[in-house]
């Protein structure tokens, strides 16, 4: 009768531990099959009393451009020099097959992780985006940050891959398509005297000045210095549909050229095929956030308007619950 | 390969057309990278870093201008071309190797921030030999208002923390030194946050503790039956 009792515990025992695993694994089942459920619950947002779940089909890529020259080292440091002065992100919509390019500015003053030595994250501060490529070597550690810095300011949205790439890319992708038609309207003497008023093909280290320069040019104004970006990306389209019709480039030289001016986390082979997927997206819109200028202690500071910020996070980045 | 060098011109065009824009320069933007800045002020022309004063009476021995400070990034002394003593690279390299393996540990959780070299130039350099001078330099640091930050400095052999250490309402930081030599910006770690997802654990608890006390309740009441 005892051994009657005993072999009941134990068996009332082992159902128990039966019940308890097939819980533990009915939960954990629920955790990995609607982990999108339990992300969806805890990303889940309510805008004017709607709620809002984070869409599902929607990619990112990061681009940054680092007003920089010279190919791309490291600074063998915790900090560089390499401030990101172009911060877009590219945002794929799977479902519409188009895109949308965010533009942010880089004085967008927002929350950054501040990398100390080694490389170790010591602490957080707020500070213009742009610096947060000046933490860490100026390589893939550097674009992290910045992938961080975004992805924390877009409610923690997931930024799929990134790009950086120097300011040489102007004169490679200048010369590799033998040059751009300018008509040259500023008086470049002083500074570059192979660069002459009128008509001219300016090969790549003339583009670069061409584009770049604003001190001692003309009025010094940037209004004057847009009128010539314009100019150049004129041309730049021009040169490039003559060339892409006869196919003449050296594509593969020139990509290798660049590849020294730029990191990404991406091989030669996924940017091929992520090209590929989204060559024939139609873009959608240019979206620069609003926000206000203001002088800060030292420097330019851009605040972003928060109220029309976070509606363009619900628009880009989320859809409405049913 | 032709389309990811369409993609590629189409960043630079970007590049092209946007940097400069972002480059208004009527009120500076701003650059990092290397070490914390130095604020100064403008006295007769002059950039003045700080002053040397004797601690008891607060006179002031010297002026420090920007010309007698002696400032060394990790990244200078790793740069094989900058003019700077072969003493200093190797001690600066060194002692980045040493923090960021972790040889070096000042204090549990206190992480180094920033590290660098600042020395006054030979001829400034017995300006703060004698005893119970210092010096205060104001660093550009955007140190959140109470931040646990300590600073230490690295004499004959020995760290030491510096004792007058001051978060400014900008975020710059003011450091009273009694001497100069390598420096280390340490902020204490703050404990991780908890992600948002790890409460799947306590659920997982949860389920765990109910099944528990369900199977306990049948075999009481199995056993109460059997009696």
């Amino acid at each position: 009768m005892k051994l009657k009792r005993i072999m009941t515990l134990v068996i009332a025992f082992l159902l128990v531990l039966s019940i308890a695993v097939c819980a533990i694994s009915l939960f954990k089942g629920s955790t990995v099959n609607n982990d999108g459920e339990e992300e969806f619950e805890r990303k889940t947002i309510v805008v004017d009393g709607k709620e809002y779940f984070p869409r599902q089909d929607i990619s990112t890529f990061l681009l940054m451009g680092i007003d920089k020259e010279g190919e791309v080292k490291s600074s063998h440091s915790y900090r560089n020099e390499r401030n990101a002065d172009v911060i877009m992100l590219l945002i794929f919509d799977e479902t519409n097959e188009s895109y949308d390019v965010l533009c942010l500015n880089r004085d967008s003053m927002v929350e950054m992780e501040v990398l100390g030595v080694g490389g170790k994250k010591a602490g957080k501060v707020v500070q213009q985006l742009t610096l947060s490529h000046t933490y860490g070597t100026g390589l893939e550690d550097s674009c992290e940050n910045v992938k961080e810095t975004i992805s924390a300011l877009l409610n923690n949205i997931e930024i799929d891959n990134y790009m950086s790439m120097n300011m040489d890319g102007i004169a490679i992708v200048t010369d590799a398509l033998g040059g751009v038609e300018v008509n040259v309207i500023d008086d470049f003497s002083l500074l570059d005297d192979s660069i002459y008023m009128g008509v001219q093909t300016l090969n790549g280290k003339q583009a670069t000045s061409f584009v770049r320069v604003r001190k001692d040019m003309g009025d010094q104004l940037n209004s004057s210095r847009m009128q010539r970006q314009k100019e150049f990306l004129k041309g730049l389209e021009k040169a490039f549909k003559a060339k892409s019709e006869i196919d003449e480039m050296d594509l593969k030289e020139t990509y290798e050229e660049l590849s020294y001016y730029m990191v990404t986390d991406c091989s030669l082979t996924k940017l091929s095929s992520l090209v590929d997927k989204y060559m024939n997206y139609t873009l959608d819109e240019i979206i620069i956030p609003k926000g206000e200028y203001t002088k800060g202690r030292k420097y330019l500071e851009f605040n972003l308007d928060k109220t029309s910020f976070n509606q363009m996070i619900v628009d880009l980045l989320y859809a409405k619950k049913n | 390969m032709k389309k990811v060098l369409i993609g590629l011109f189409t960043f630079v065009l970007a590049l092209s057309l946007i940097s400069p824009v972002c480059a208004e320069d009527f009120t500076p933007s701003i650059s990092g990278g290397k070490i914390p800045g130095i604020v100064t002020e403008n006295k007769d022309g002059k950039e003045v870093v700080g002053y040397v004063v004797e601690d008891a009476t607060g006179e002031v021995l010297s002026t420090v201008y920007t010309g007698c400070l002696y400032v060394v990034s990790l990244q200078d002394a790793q740069d094989p071309t900058s003019d700077i003593s072969a003493a200093h690279r190797n001690e600066l390299i060194d002692l980045n190797e040493k923090f960021s393996k972790g040889e070096i540990n000042l204090g549990d959780g206190l992480v180094a921030r920033d590290l660098f070299l600042a020395d006054l130039i030979d001829d400034c350099k017995d300006w703060l030999e004698k005893p119970g001078t210092s010096l205060t330099i104001t660093f550009e640091m955007n140190v959140a208002a109470g931040t646990d930050l300590q600073v230490a400095t690295f004499i004959n052999g020995q760290w030491q923390f510096v004792k007058k250490v001051v978060i400014n309402n900008d975020g710059t930081v003011s450091v009273t030194f009694e001497d100069l030599c390598p420096i280390v910006f340490l902020v204490k770690e703050k404990a991780p946050l908890k992600p948002g997802g790890t409460d799947t654990g306590d659920k997982t608890n949860v389920a765990l503790l109910l099944a528990m006390l369900a199977g306990s309740a049948l075999v009481l009441l199995k056993l109460k039956k059997a009696h």
